[in-house]
C-alpha cells in the first residue's frame, strides 16, 4: 500500500504526458485534499488565497498540458493587458478586433491548422505539409523542445479563449469590470475547475467573487460532495462502462455487430456523452464550490427537451449562451428579416460544430443541429405552435428531439466518413434484433447500465431533487459511508474486465 | 463551514477509501505464478508429442531459436516470424507454387480458401492477403461470397436481396448446411420467388474487379431465372433440377456495375455461394464463421462440400481460429484437439495434396487489476494448433509471436492508429491489413524458398 502511495505521490509531483492528473484519478483526490490543508491556511486574505489558488491551477494545468502552460500564461497577460487597453476611451473598437483577432489566430493555428491544410490539399491535390513556426521560434531559443513538424493541441484552450474573447466583449460593453490586477485576471482565466472542459464562466458573474471573503453553508458543502459524488458516478460508471463496453466497440467496427447493436450503440453515445460531459461539469462546480466560488450550471436534463432550441437551451448551456451573445446577435440575430435570421441560425451552429473540434464531421453536426433549429422555426410560424408542448404531444416531442439529437451525435464520434456509411447500412440492411435477444446473458451488464443512463437522462428533476435534498440532510457521519458505497462501486467498476461480445464468441 | 473542516472531511474520506480499496485489492490478488505465461515457442516444441509424430524437434527447435525475441518489440510492432513446417515434409508449398507459377494461363484460378472466425469478418487479413497475391500471380474479384446481404470495402460493392430467401447458417441447428461458405440462401415452394443485387458503389470508383460470376446451386426442380445488367436483360431461362451442386456462370467483357438475378423456383431451390473472380490468377476466399473454433466439415452435408471443392482448383487451405476458445480457461482442450483433427482429415481426404496452413491463435487481454494482460492460456492453444499442424504437415505461423508476444495486444490497441479493436480481441482495419500483409510476406517468401534446400537446412 506504501508502495502504491508513493507512485501516486510521485504522479502528483512529475508529468506524465500519458497520465494526467485528472479528477477520476486517485492522485487528483489526493492533491485536492492537500491543496485543502494549505487552503485553510490562506482563505482569509482574498490576495493569498486568489494568487495560491492560480498557483495551484497553474500547477494542475501543467501536470495536465506540460510546456503549454507557458501559453496559458501567455494568453492570461497578453489578455489582461487588451483588456485594459479596451478599457480606455481611445480606439477601443480597434483594440478589441486586435485582442479578439489574436485570441482566435492562437485558437486557429493550434486546432485548425491540420484541418485547413488537410482541406487544401484535398481540394486542390497538392500536399503542403504542416510546420509548426512556434515550435521552430522555441527551438531557437531552447534547441530541440519542440516537434516542429506537428502541432499539438493543448488542454482547454477552445474554452479559455472563449472565456478570455467574453471578457473583452463585455469589458468593451460595459457589461463587466476590467480587471487591475493581472493576478486576479489570470486567476480568473486559470481556475482549475472548469479550465479544460468548462462550462465558460462569465467575467461579471465571476470577478466580482474574487474580491468577496469565503462564505460556505454546510448545506453548499454537501451540495458540492453529492455533485461531485454525482459527476464521478456518471462519469466512471455509465459513460466509461458504455464507451468501453458497447459503444467504442461498436463504433470501430460496424459491420461486426448488427443494425439494432448500431442503432442502441448510437443512442448509448448520446448517454455516454451526457454522462461525461455533464459528470465533468457537476465535478468542477463541486469543486469551485468547496473553495468558496459559484459557477454557472451547465447541463439541466437536455433529453427531455421538447425541440432543438428547448435542447439548446439545456445542453453545455454556458457554450449556447456564449454563441447567442457574441456571435448570433453581432450577426444579427433575428432582428433583420426571418431569411438572415434562419442564415444566422445555420451560420452560428455550423460555428459552433467546428469549436468542438477541427473536421467535417462536427461542421455537418453543427449543420445538422442549424438546420433542425432553422426548420423547427419554420414550422413552428407555419403551423402556429406553441413553444411547450403538453401530454402525449409532449412526450412524443421529447421523443424526436431524443433521435434527431442522437442521429447528430454520430457525426460526432464516428472516425470518418466511412464509419458512419457502414452504420447506416447495418440499420437498414442487417437489423437482426434477435442477436441481441440471443446475447441477452453476455450483454446484460450493458443492457443494465444502458438503462441506468435511461434512467439519469429522462426521470423527472423533482425526484432528483428529492434524492439530493436527502443526501444533504445526512449528517456528515452518513454522508461519508453514503459516498464511499458510491465510490467503491466506481472502483469496482472500473476494475471490471471487459464484458463479452454477444454470445461470448468472436 | 470553514476549509479546515473541508480538509478533514476529505481527509477521513480518503483514508477511508485508501483503505478499504488496498484491503479489497489484497483479497483480489492472485499469486503471482498464476500469472505467468509460459514461454509459448520452447514449452511448446518441447510437449510436442504423439503416436505418429515424426518430428525431430531439436531441428524445429533450433529453427525456433531463430525467432526473434517477442517480449520487446524494437522498430515496429509487428515481429517477423517464418512459417513453421514439420521437418519430414519434404513437400511443403510446392504444389501451391507450381499452381501459382501457371495461375496465369490457367483456366481455372487457384484458390486460397480461408477459414477463419471473426477476425477475418468483412474480408479482414484476406483483403490484404488477397490484394498482395494478385498482385503477383494476378487474379481479381473478392471470390466466393455468401448469397446474403453484403458489404466489402475493399471490392467497392454490395448485395441486397429481396425478404423472402431463408438463410441457413451453421447456427440453425435444424439444418444441414450444404455449402462451403457455411451459409445456404433457400428458396422453397412455399416461398418460391426471389432476388438479388450486386452493386458496385460508383461513388467510390471502384477500380476494374471481377469478371466471371459463379453460381453455386441445387434445385429439386426447375427455376425460372431472369439477369439484368443495368437495365438491359441479359439472360432468361430456366435452371433444371440439380441434386449435385452445379454451376451458373456469367463472363463479362468488364465488372458489371449493376446486376440482378430474379428467381422463380417451382420447388426448392439452394444458393450455396456465388463466385466473383477473372477465369485465371489467384483468389483469396474469405469464410468467417463467428463463435467458431474449426469449420464444422462433420456436421455439414459432407458429400455437398465435396462436390463444391471438386469444381474449383484450391491451392491452400488457411485454417484460422482459437480467439473463441481463449475465455474458456482449461490447461488441455482435448474436445478442441479432437474436432479440430476431424476437420483436417476431412480436407485431406477431399484434397489430399492440397497443403494447408494453421494460424495460431492471436493474442487478447482482459483487464486485471486494473490493467489489461493476454490470457494465460493463449499458450496452451497455439501449442495445440502447433502440435495438429505439425501431425498433418501443415505449416503453421504463430501469429501471437508475430504480434510481438505477450501482452502484444495491449500494446496494439494503444498504438496510434490503434491496431486492436477496443475488446481486446479483434484487430483494427489498420491491424487486420497489416496481418494480411505480413502473411503474404511470408507466403511469398515461402514460395520462394526451394523445398529441398529447406529439407536440408
Amino acid at each position: 500500500m506504501i508502495e502504491h502511495l508513493r507512485d501516486i505521490i510521485e504522479s502528483i509531483w512529475q508529468y506524465h504526458p500519458d497520465e494526467p492528473l485528472f479528477y477520476t484519478g486517485l492522485a487528483f483526490w489526493i492533491a485536492f485534499t492537500f491543496v485543502l490543508g494549505v487552503y485553510s491556511l490562506v482563505y482569509r486574505k482574498n490576495s493569498l488565497r486568489n494568487g495560491y489558488l492560480l498557483l495551484v491551477s497553474w500547477f494542475i494545468y501543467f501536470q495536465m498540458s506540460g510546456a503549454f502552460l507557458a501559453l496559458l500564461a501567455f494568453s492570461c497577460l497578453a489578455n489582461y493587458g487588451f483588456g485594459l487597453l479596451v478599457h480606455r476611451r481611445k480606439f477601443k473598437k480597434m483594440w478589441l478586433a486586435v485582442a479578439v483577432a489574436l485570441n482566435l489566430l492562437i485558437l486557429g493555428y493550434f486546432k485548425y491548422t491540420y484541418f485547413f491544410v488537410d482541406t487544401i490539399n484535398q481540394l486542390f491535390q497538392t500536399d503542403y505539409q504542416v510546420f509548426n513556426w512556434i515550435g521552430w521560434l522555441l527551438n531557437q531559443v531552447a534547441r530541440d523542445v519542440v516537434d516542429e513538424h506537428s502541432i499539438m493541441l493543448p488542454i482547454g484552450i477552445s474554452f479559455y479563449t472563449f472565456q478570455a474573447i467574453s471578457y473583452l466583449v463585455d469589458v468593451f460593453r460595459g457589461d463587466a469590470d476590467v480587471v487591475k490586477n493581472p493576478l486576479d485576471f489570470s486567476f480568473y482565466l486559470s481556475f482549475f475547475p472548469q479550465l479544460v472542459a468548462g462550462p465558460i464562466v462569465r467575467a461579471s458573474s465571476f470577478i466580482p467573487q474574487l474580491y468577496q471573503k469565503f462564505s460556505l453553508k454546510k448545506k453548499e458543502f454537501s451540495h458540492a460532495i453529492f455533485l461531485i459524488t454525482k459527476g464521478l458516478f456518471k462519469k466512471m460508471v455509465i459513460a466509461d462502462f458504455l464507451a468501453l463496453n458497447f459503444v467504442d466497440r461498436v463504433f470501430e467496427a460496424p459491420l461486426a455487430y448488427s443494425g439494432l447493436e448500431n442503432l442502441l450503440s448510437v443512442y448509448a453515445y448520446s448517454i455516454q456523452i451526457y454522462c461525461d460531459f455533464s459528470g465533468y461539469t457537476d465535478i468542477a462546480i463541486g469543486l469551485a464550490l468547496i473553495l468558496g466560488f459559484k459557477i454557472p450550471v451547465n447541463f439541466n436534463a437536455p433529453y427531455q427537451a421538447s425541440s432543438l432550441t428547448d435542447f439548446w437551451h439545456r445542453w453545455h448551456i454556458s457554450l449556447s449562451l456564449w454563441l447567442r451573445d457574441y456571435l448570433y446577435i453581432p450577426l444579427g440575430g433575428n432582428r433583420k428579416g426571418v431569411v438572415r435570421m434562419y442564415v444566422n441560425l445555420l451560420v452560428t451552429m455550423i460555428l459552433g460544430g467546428l469549436w468542438h473540434g477541427a473536421n467535417l464531421r462536427f461542421l455537418i453536426w453543427g449543420a445538422i443541429h442549424g438546420l433542425g433549429l432553422a426548420l423547427e422555426k419554420l414550422f413552428r410560424r407555419a403551423f402556429l405552435l406553441g413553444a411547450k408542448p403538453t401530454g402525449w404531444k409532449k412526450l412524443l416531442s421529447v421523443f424526436v428531439t431524443f433521435q434527431v439529437v442522437s442521429l447528430a451525435w454520430i457525426f460526432f464520434r464516428a472516425r470518418d466518413y466511412s464509419t458512419i456509411q457502414q452504420l447506416f447500412y447495418q440499420i437498414r440492411y442487417h437489423f437482426l434484433p434477435q442477436n441481441l435477444m440471443a446475447g441477452w446473458e453476455s450483454y446484460q451488464w450493458v443492457i443494465l447500465v444502458f438503462l441506468m443512463g435511461l434512467l439519469i437522462i429522462w426521470v423527472p428533476n423533482r425526484y432528483k431533487e428529492k434524492l439530493r435534498g436527502a443526501f444533504i440532510a445526512l449528517p456528515a457521519w452518513m454522508q461519508i459511508p453514503a459516498v464511499l458505497i458510491v465510490l467503491m462501486l466506481i472502483a469496482l467498476v472500473a476494475q471490471t474486465g471487459l464484458q463479452p461480445f454477444i454470445y461470448f464468441r468472436f | 463551514m470553514t476549509p479546515v473542516r473541508e480538509f478533514l472531511y476529505f481527509l477521513i474520506l480518503l483514508t477511508i477509501f485508501s483503505v478499504l480499496l488496498f484491503l479489497w485489492k489484497a483479497e483480489k490478488e492472485i499469486p503471482a505464478s498464476a500469472l505467468v505465461v509460459q514461454e509459448p515457442i520452447p514449452t511448446l516444441v518441447q510437449k510436442t508429442s504423439s503416436p505418429d509424430d515424426t518430428l525431430n524437434t531439436q531441428k524445429i527447435e533450433q529453427a525456433l531459436a531463430e525467432i526473434p525475441a517477442t517480449q520487446q518489440p524494437a522498430a515496429g510492432l509487428f515481429h517477423p516470424v517464418p512459417l513453421i513446417f514439420a521437418e519430414d515434409d519434404s513437400l511443403r508449398f510446392q504444389l501451391l507454387e507450381r499452381q501459382l507459377q501457371q495461375a496465369a494461363q490457367s483456366n481455372l484460378p487457384v484458390r486460397v480458401i480461408y477459414f477463419g472466425d471473426s477476425q477475418i469478418e468483412n474480408d479482414r487479413i484476406t483483403s490484404a492477403l488477397r490484394t498482395q497475391l494478385q498482385a503477383h500471380f494476378t487474379g481479381k474479384g473478392p471470390g466466393f461470397v455468401p448469397l446474403d446481404l453484403y458489404y466489402n470495402v475493399r471490392h467497392k460493392l454490395h448485395i441486397e436481396t429481396s425478404k423472402n430467401w431463408e438463410i441457413k447458417t451453421f447456427q440453425h441447428k435444424d439444418f444441414i448446411n450444404e455449402s462451403l461458405l457455411f451459409k445456404n440462401a433457400l428458396l422453397t415452394s412455399a416461398n418460391a420467388e426471389g432476388w438479388f443485387r450486386i452493386r458496385r458503389i460508383k461513388r467510390l470508383n471502384p477500380a476494374p474487379d471481377y469478371q466471371l460470376m459463379k453460381l453455386y446451386y441445387t434445385a429439386k426442380d426447375s427455376c425460372l431465372v431472369t439477369v439484368m445488367q443495368g437495365r438491359d436483360l441479359i439472360y432468361s431461362g430456366y435452371l433444371l433440377p440439380q441434386h449435385q451442386i452445379s454451376t451458373l456462370d456469367f463472363q463479362f467483357n468488364r465488372t458489371p456495375d449493376d446486376i440482378r438475378f430474379d428467381f422463380a423456383a417451382k420447388d426448392s431451390l439452394n444458393i450455396a455461394g456465388l463466385s466473383l473472380e477473372t477465369g485465371s490468377g489467384v483468389l483469396v476466399d474469405n469464410i468467417a464463421l463467428r463463435g467458431l473454433s474449426y469449420p464444422t466439415f462433420e456436421s455439414s452435408n459432407q458429400a455437398a462440400i465435396v462436390q463444391m471443392l471438386r469444381q474449383v482448383n484450391v491451392g491452400l487451405f488457411v485454417l484460422h481460429f482459437g480467439v473463441n476458445l481463449v475465455p474458456v480457461q482449461a490447461d488441455d482442450y482435448p474436445n478442441f484437439r479432437r474436432n479440430f483433427q476431424r476437420q483436417i482429415d476431412f480436407l485431406k481426404r477431399v484434397s489430399t495434396d492440397t497443403p494447408i496452413l494453421i494460424i495460431g491463435v492471436s493474442d487478447m487481454a482482459q483487464m486485471h487489476n486494473g490493467e489489461f494482460v493476454s490470457y494465460p492460456n493463449i499458450p496452451v492453444i497455439k501449442r495445440i494448433q502447433y502440435e495438429i499442424a505439425m501431425q498433418n504437415h501443415a505449416a503453421f505461423w504463430d501469429l501471437q509471436a508475430s504480434m510481438g508476444g505477450q501482452g502484444a495486444m495491449s500494446r496494439w490497441v494503444n498504438a496510434d492508429p490503434a491496431l486492436g479493436r477496443a475488446d481486446y480481441v479483434h484487430f483494427s482495419d489498420e491491424g487486420a491489413e497489416i496481418v494480411g500483409q505480413e502473411l503474404s510476406r511470408i507466403l511469398l517468401e515461402a514460395l520462394q524458398t526451394p523445398a529441398d534446400t529447406l529439407a536440408h537446412d
